[in-house]
C-alpha cells in the first residue's frame, strides 16, 4: 500500500512550501499543491488524494466552500482545515461543511500530524484500499 | 402770614391748606402774579423738616437754583394764564431727589395767582427704571439665549409673546396672535399633528411639559425649538392659562449632529485601521511564524534519532514557545477584527467574547441570551460588540465577579444590550473624580452609543455589581456634513 496522499491548499507560498517540506519529512506523500479553493476542487478531482489539508481564507474560493464541493463529489476524501482564525463558530461551520478536523496555525507541535493520521485512519475505514500509515508517524 | 394755621386763613387759603393736609406726599406752593410765593405747606414739607418761612417771599423760579428757572417761570406764567403744565426736575435739597412739579391756576374767587404741586417721585421713578432695566435685561437674556416667552389664555385662545419670541418665529410686531392660528401657520407641517395633539392633551393638565418641534418662519427658514411651559390655575383651581418659553435649539441640534457625525467618522477610521492592521498581521506575520513553526518541526523530524536529546528538547521548546506567540498574536488579531462578528453576527461574537471572559477571569458562568432573529446594521453590530467587549473586559479586570450575563433584547424600535455582573461594583461619582472613568472605558462606551443616537446607562454601587446598558436604533443613518 502506498503512503497517504495529501493535497496541500494554501494561498501563502511560504506557508505552503514549509508545510510540504514538513509533511514530506513526516512521511506523507504530497500529491499536489493548490493555491486557492477552486484550484483545490479541481486538483482533488484530478489527483484523488486521501486527505486535503485546506486553508480557510483564500481568494477565488474559500476553504469552507471548497470543502463542501469536494465532499459532495467525493465523500471519502477527508479534509483537515488549517487556518489562522481561532473561532468556535467557524469551527462549527467547518465541521458542518464536512471537515474532519479544524486546526489553528500555531497549534502545538505534532497536532497537525496527529490529525492527518486520524483523518487517514477514518478514510481507510470508509475505503479499505486507501493508502497505509506514513513511515515516520 | 403762614399757611399752617387754618383758623387764621382766608376761605381760599383754608381750602388750600385742607388740600395739602389730605395729600401728605405733596408740597404745595402758592404764588402771586409776581410769581412770589405767599404760602408753602404739605405733609412732605414737614416730613423733610422744612418750614414755610424758608420759601415764602422767594419767587418760584428761585427754587430751582438757576438750573431749570426758565422752565419753572414758564410753568408759573402758564398757570397765571389759566393753563396747567408739568415738569420734572432734580431736587432742591438734596439734589439727588427727583421732583414732579404741576403748575395749576388758583381759582375759586381767591387771590389771583397759581399753585405748584410738588411731589417727590424719586422712588417711583427708580422703581420704574428698575422695571425698565429688568425688562431690558430679560429681553437681552432672551436674545442671547434665543429664548422667547409666551402666555396662552385658554378662554380666549390669545397668545401673548415676548419680542424675542416674535423674532424667533419671524412674526411682525403688533400682530395679535392666537394659539390655534400660530399652530396652524408656524409649526412645521411634519410636526403639526404631534404638536396640536400635545396641545389638546395639556389643556386639562397644568403639569410642566416640554416638547421639541420644528417651525417654519415666514421667510421659509426651518428652525427647531424646545417649548416648555406649565399651567396656571385661578383661585377656584380652574386651569386658565399656560405660561412658558420657546428656545431656539437649532444650532445646538446641528452642533450635536455634527459632533456625532465626526465621532462616527473617528470610529469608522479606527475600525478601518484595526481591520487593516489585523489583515497585515494575519496575512504577514502569522503566516510567516506558522511557516517557521512547520520548519522547526521538520528540523526536529530530520534530526530524528541521530540528534542529541538536548537539541531535540531545545527545538521542541522553541516550537512550543513559537506556538504560544502565534496564539497570542491571533487573539490580538481577533480583538482588532472580530471575524466571527463579520461572518456570523452579534450573538455569535458575544458568545465567543463571553467564553473568552470566562477563560480569563474566575467566572463560574457568563450566560448569553439573545432575542435577535436576524442580522443588524453592521454599524450597530460593531458598536454594541465593542461596548460588550469593553464591559466584559471590565468584568474580567475589575469586578471580582462570580457570574456575568450578556443579554440582547430587541423590538421594532431598537436593540438593547445589557452586560451585568455580581461583582464588587463601584461608586460612579468617585470613579469620575479619580478619572478612572476613562480607564473603565465608560466615556468611550457612552460616546460611541450616543454618537449613533442611542442611550447608555451604568447602574452600579459598591458591593452591588454593575449593569451596563446600551440601546440603539435598529438602523442608523450616517449623517452627512451639516445634517
Amino acid at each position: 500500500m502506498s503512503r497517504p496522499r495529501l493535497l496541500v491548499v494554501d494561498d501563502h507560498p511560504i506557508v505552503r512550501a514549509a508545510l510540504v517540506d514538513l509533511l514530506l519529512q513526516a512521511g506523507f506523500e504530497v500529491a499536489g499543491e493548490a493555491v486557492d479553493g477552486a484550484d483545490a476542487v479541481a486538483l482533488a478531482k484530478q489527483l484523488e488524494p486521501d486527505v486535503v489539508l485546506m486553508d480557510l481564507r483564500m481568494p477565488v474560493l474559500g476553504g469552507l466552500d471548497a470543502t463542501r464541493l469536494i465532499k459532495d463529489a467525493r465523500p471519502d476524501i477527508q479534509v483537515v482545515l488549517l487556518t489562522a482564525f481561532e473561532s468556535p463558530a467557524l469551527e462549527q461551520q467547518a465541521l458542518e461543511a464536512g471537515c474532519f478536523a479544524y486546526l489553528v496555525k500555531g497549534c502545538p507541535p505534532g497536532e497537525l500530524r496527529l490529525a492527518l493520521h486520524e483523518a487517514m485512519a477514518w478514510r481507510r475505514s470508509l475505503r479499505p484500499s486507501a493508502g497505509s500509515a506514513p513511515l515516520e508517524a | 402770614m403762614t399757611a399752617e394755621t387754618a383758623d387764621q386763613a382766608s376761605p381760599g387759603e383754608a381750602s388750600f391748606q385742607l388740600l395739602a393736609e389730605h395729600l401728605p406726599d405733596l408740597i404745595i406752593f402758592a404764588f402771586d402774579t409776581e410769581l412770589r410765593m405767599w404760602a408753602a405747606t404739605g405733609g412732605a414739607l414737614r416730613a423733610r423738616g422744612w418750614t414755610s418761612e424758608e420759601f415764602i417771599g422767594m419767587t418760584v423760579p428761585e427754587i430751582a437754583g438757576g438750573t431749570r428757572a426758565d422752565d419753572i417761570r414758564a410753568g408759573c406764567l402758564a398757570a397765571l394764564g389759566g393753563e396747567r403744565s408739568q415738569l420734572e426736575m432734580a431736587g432742591y435739597d438734596p439734589p439727588d431727589r427727583l421732583w414732579s412739579l404741576h403748575f395749576v391756576p388758583l381759582g375759586g374767587g381767591g387771590p389771583e395767582g397759581g399753585m405748584v404741586l410738588c411731589r417727590d417721585v424719586t422712588e417711583p421713578r427708580r422703581a420704574e427704571e428698575l422695571v425698565r432695566a429688568s425688562q431690558r435685561q430679560l429681553a437681552e437674556a432672551q436674545r442671547i439665549a434665543q429664548v422667547g416667552s409666551w402666555e396662552w389664555d385658554l378662554e380666549t385662545d390669545a397668545l401673548t409673546v415676548s419680542d424675542e419670541l416674535r423674532r424667533l418665529f419671524g412674526l411682525p410686531p403688533g400682530v395679535e396672535l392666537t394659539m390655534t392660528r400660530a399652530a396652524a401657520t408656524a409649526i412645521h407641517p411634519a410636526d403639526r399633528v404631534r404638536v396640536t395633539t400635545a396641545l389638546e392633551r395639556i389643556r386639562d393638565d397644568p403639569s410642566p411639559f416640554a416638547i421639541e418641534h420644528r417651525i417654519t418662519r415666514p421667510d421659509g427658514e426651518v428652525r427647531t425649538v424646545l417649548a416648555r411651559g406649565e399651567g396656571v390655575v385661578d383661585e377656584d383651581g380652574r386651569l386658565v392659562r399656560f405660561i412658558g418659553t420657546d428656545q431656539d435649539v437649532t444650532d445646538r441640534r446641528r452642533a450635536g449632529a455634527e459632533r456625532r457625525r465626526l465621532l462616527n467618522r473617528v470610529y469608522e477610521a479606527q475600525e478601518g485601521q484595526d481591520r487593516r492592521l489585523a489583515a497585515d498581521l494575519h496575512d504577514g506575520h502569522v503566516q510567516s511564524l506558522a511557516a517557521i513553526g512547520f520548519k522547526l518541526e521538520q528540523a526536529r523530524l530530520r534530526l530524528g534519532a541521530s540528534g542529541s536529546p538536548e537539541a531535540d528538547e531545545l527545538l521542541w521548546q522553541v516550537t512550543k514557545d513559537l506556538s504560544a506567540e502565534v496564539t497570542a498574536l491571533r487573539r490580538t488579531i481577533g480583538r482588532l477584527r472580530p471575524l466571527v462578528l463579520v461572518e456570523d453576527g452579534l450573538e455569535a461574537a458575544l458568545r465567543e467574547e463571553a467564553k473568552s471572559a470566562c477563560n480569563r477571569a474566575a467566572l463560574a458562568s457568563c450566560e448569553v441570551s439573545s432575542e435577535l432573529v436576524m442580522r443588524l446594521d453592521p454599524v450597530v453590530e460593531t458598536a454594541l460588540f465593542r461596548v460588550a467587549q469593553q464591559a466584559l473586559a471590565n468584568v474580567v479586570e475589575h469586578a471580582s465577579a462570580t457570574h456575568a450575563e450578556v443579554v440582547i433584547e430587541c423590538d421594532a424600535k431598537g436593540v438593547l444590550l445589557r452586560v451585568g455582573d455580581d461583582g464588587c461594583g463601584f461608586d460612579p461619582d468617585h470613579v469620575q473624580v479619580i478619572a478612572d472613568i476613562a480607564h473603565f472605558g465608560l466615556i468611550a462606551m457612552r460616546e460611541r452609543v450616543e454618537s449613533l443616537g442611542g442611550r447608555f446607562r451604568v447602574t452600579t454601587a459598591p458591593g452591588q455589581g454593575t449593569v451596563v446598558e446600551a440601546s440603539l436604533p435598529l438602523t442608523v443613518a450616517v449623517e452627512g456634513p451639516g445634517a
